[in-house]
């Protein structure tokens, strides 16, 4: 078990909600967990969850009209929300950075790839133009450029799809961040690619205790990258615990169908036990457990009674009718 | 001017930097075609209109009390080939050889003047005033409208850049509510209304804090030079707010719609989440790239400069060259109007390659290997 002191993030009843005409609509409502340098977490869960507002509302960039509603963030001790905008810059980039979910975007097509990899580490560390271009060219010679600095005056347009998934890549970890949110960038990487990466931030995970939190709603991926999972469904948490372990025994209904609902799965002649519908309206969630309309097991407990998050660090559910067997 | 010069896309100027990256000599030369062809154009239209510009010849009275004759316009007529089929007028017009009854022999003349025309750069003389070269007459003309159109569209780009800016950083603020209408009002309000209205608020009849017609005040020449400057200004407040006005909310529409764009665009996001300065995120990330619809604008400013406002000039009887193509196509004189089209033409022209340079300076895409 970790201590207090070696915990990076600590996030507590975060809510994130948007007003819309129809009232609020509760993206991230009660999403709380604790994330220690080095460590890899997945947050897992089908689209609308609430992940990637999570992943905003810990760089403090969430849009009008989101807004966090109540929770904390704590930073290697320090609280996050409501922090100002100047405090939340040094840390943007420099200690929680972010990799976009279509990362070639993140690129910008007019300024070249070294004005676009100098100007963070000169504004956070204070680097001479020099030097923060000897950085940058260090980290792409890593990423696999051969003679990094050559590619420093090309512009986006002048790398092949592979070369700018890799640039945008260099791009948020050019200040070596303690903190890496990657916001399902596995959907849009070459798939050669894709092990790159994870290779890659395993690396900086071992040797430089890099924290990675890996958003995504492919388990595969998961699997190779982290060693927890967060399981959101309809912005509250469902499960956490040890990966290994949500995958050998999944408790909340909601998990192993999730965990039932991949392709190899189906491939191998199981029937897909995808939940059926969606997960609903953020503005006008079910009262309750929020999955009870999709569960086989719902009664009339889980429309009156929300459940809590109850267990240990190695594995918590909320559920009312948690599955006992470990699935065969 | 400026606003009914604007409305061209985005998508017509990369096509023109595709073009230039040809050759300039390719470029060049069709772009010397297009001025031929609007020369043709313009001298067609120009002599289907009705009327000419012997109408006001004869017109006179003679010393005798009689208006004199038909004589004097007959001679008028056959000296500017008036009657003459429209192609040799035209080659009259185009030159080299003059083709006029006193021009080049070959062609029936009397040799007094063998070369003319445009291929001699030689505008030709103003009909009415046959002492009046049109190149001078339009070189002080544009003396007058160049500085006035200037000082407002760089009013205009200065004002309405920052405000566009500003009302995409707090779109659907209140400010940005409020200035969004402001400037959709002040775009749909008509220039010459505009100018009218100025002039009777603060002309003489209203609150009488401003002069209303012309540059100078009458005691001009007697005025010392920070005296005459002060002259100066007051008679061009109006003018210049009336030119202003229009394309800066144009502008700064233009502006803000690009920038909202660009403000929500992947990389500017990027750019945030990296914790960069809001200035450099708000201007090197997001600007460069809005500025190109700015860009495409910059290529009507040319012409605008010298067309100027023909409204705006003949409300405030001021002596610039769009005053000078209305007077000179109200008299039929052909000259003038031939040379105010053909300097606007070739401006255009000169703005579209401008804006072409514009777009491979700031998009590194468009720039050659």
């Amino acid at each position: 078990m970790t201590h207090d002191a070696d915990i990076l993030l600590s996030v507590r009843d975060l809510a994130v909600w948007f007003d819309t005409p129809r009232g609020p609509a509760r993206a991230v409502d009660g999403v709380g967990f604790e994330l220690s340098a080095g460590e890899r977490i997945a947050l897992l869960g089908e689209s609308g969850s609430g992940k990637t507002v999570t992943a905003q509302a810990l760089l403090g960039l969430v849009d009008r009209p989101g807004r966090i509603v109540s929770g904390s963030i704590r930073w290697r001790g320090r609280e996050l929300v409501g922090l100002d905008a100047r405090e939340y810059r040094r840390i943007r980039g420099r200690e929680i950075a972010l990799v976009f979910q279509d990362p070639p975007a993140a690129l910008n097509p007019v300024l070249s790839i070294g004005e676009q990899l100098t100007e963070a580490p000169r504004t956070h560390l204070g680097l001479s133009a020099a030097s923060a271009r000897d950085r940058a060219a260090s980290l792409l010679g890593e990423l696999g450029f051969e003679e990094g600095g050559r590619w420093l005056e090309r512009f986006p347009h002048q790398l092949s799809g592979g070369q700018r998934q890799r640039a945008a890549l260099a791009q948020a970890l050019i200040c070596d961040p303690a903190l890496v949110l990657a916001d399902e960038p596995t959907t849009a990487l070459d798939p050669t690619l894709v092990f790159t990466v994870i290779e890659l931030l395993r690396r900086r995970a071992r040797e430089q205790g890099t924290a990675v939190l890996w958003i995504t709603h492919d388990l595969r991926v998961a699997r190779s990258i982290a060693e927890r999972a967060v399981v959101l469904y309809a912005g509250r948490v469902v499960e956490r615990g040890e990966l290994a372990e949500l995958a050998r025994a999944p408790r909340h209904p909601y998990t192993r169908a999730l965990f039932d609902a991949r392709l190899e799965a189906a491939i191998r002649g199981r029937a897909l036990a995808a939940p059926v519908g969606t997960s609903g309206d953020p503005t006008d969630w079910p009262s309750g457990c929020r999955f009870r309309r999709r569960c086989a097991f719902a009664d009339d407990h889980c429309a009156t009674w929300t459940p809590e998050l109850v267990g240990d660090a190695r594995h918590a559910i909320a559920c009312h009718h948690p599955l006992e067997e470990p699935r065969a | 001017m400026i606003q009914a010069s604007t409305q061209r896309s985005v998508g017509v100027s990369l096509e023109g930097s595709g073009r230039a990256r040809r050759g300039w000599l390719a470029s060049l030369a069709t772009r010397v075609a297009v001025l031929f062809g609007v020369s043709v154009l313009v001298f067609c239209v120009l002599h289907a209109a009705p009327g000419d510009p012997s109408l006001s010849v004869g017109l006179a009275i003679g010393e005798d009390g009689r208006v004199v004759g038909d004589a004097a316009r007959a001679r008028f007529r056959a000296e500017h080939l008036l009657d003459a089929p429209l192609w040799r007028q035209y080659f009259h017009y185009l030159g080299p050889f003059d083709l006029s009854p006193r021009g080049h022999p070959w062609f029936g003349g009397s040799g007094e003047r063998d070369f003319g025309g445009l291929l001699c750069l030689d505008f030709g003389r103003e009909f009415q005033r046959p002492d009046v070269a049109v190149a001078d007459e339009l070189a002080r003309r544009l003396a007058v409208t160049v500085p006035l159109t200037l000082v407002a569209i760089l009013l205009a780009y200065g004002l309405a850049v920052p405000l566009g800016v500003a009302c995409a950083r707090r779109r659907g603020s209140f400010f940005d509510r409020a200035t969004s209408t402001l400037l959709l009002a002040l775009f749909s309000v008509p220039a010459y209304w505009a100018a009218l209205v100025a002039m009777v608020i603060f002309g003489a009849r209203g609150l009488g804090w401003l002069p209303m017609l012309g540059l100078h005040d009458k005691n001009a020449a007697e005025l010392g030079p920070w005296a005459s400057a002060v002259d100066l200004g007051r008679h061009a407040l109006l003018p210049v707010a009336v030119m202003t006005y229009g394309a800066l909310a144009y502008v700064a529409r233009q502006t803000r719609a690009a920038m909202v764009e660009a403000l929500e665009s992947d990389c500017v996001r990027a750019a945030r989440s990296r914790g960069l300065e809001e200035r450099r995120v708000v201007w090197r990330h997001a600007f460069s790239n809005a500025v190109f619809p700015l860009l495409t604008l910059v290529g009507s400013v040319l012409p605008a400069l010298v067309g100027g406002s023909v409204l705006v000039e003949s409300i405030f009887e001021l002596p610039g060259v769009g005053r000078y193509a209305y007077e000179g196509f109200l008299q039929r004189d052909y000259n003038v109007v031939m040379a105010t089209t053909l300097v606007s033409a070739a401006l255009t022209l000169v703005g579209l390659w401008v804006s072409d340079v514009l777009y491979a300076w700031f998009d590194p895409r468009l720039r050659r290997a």
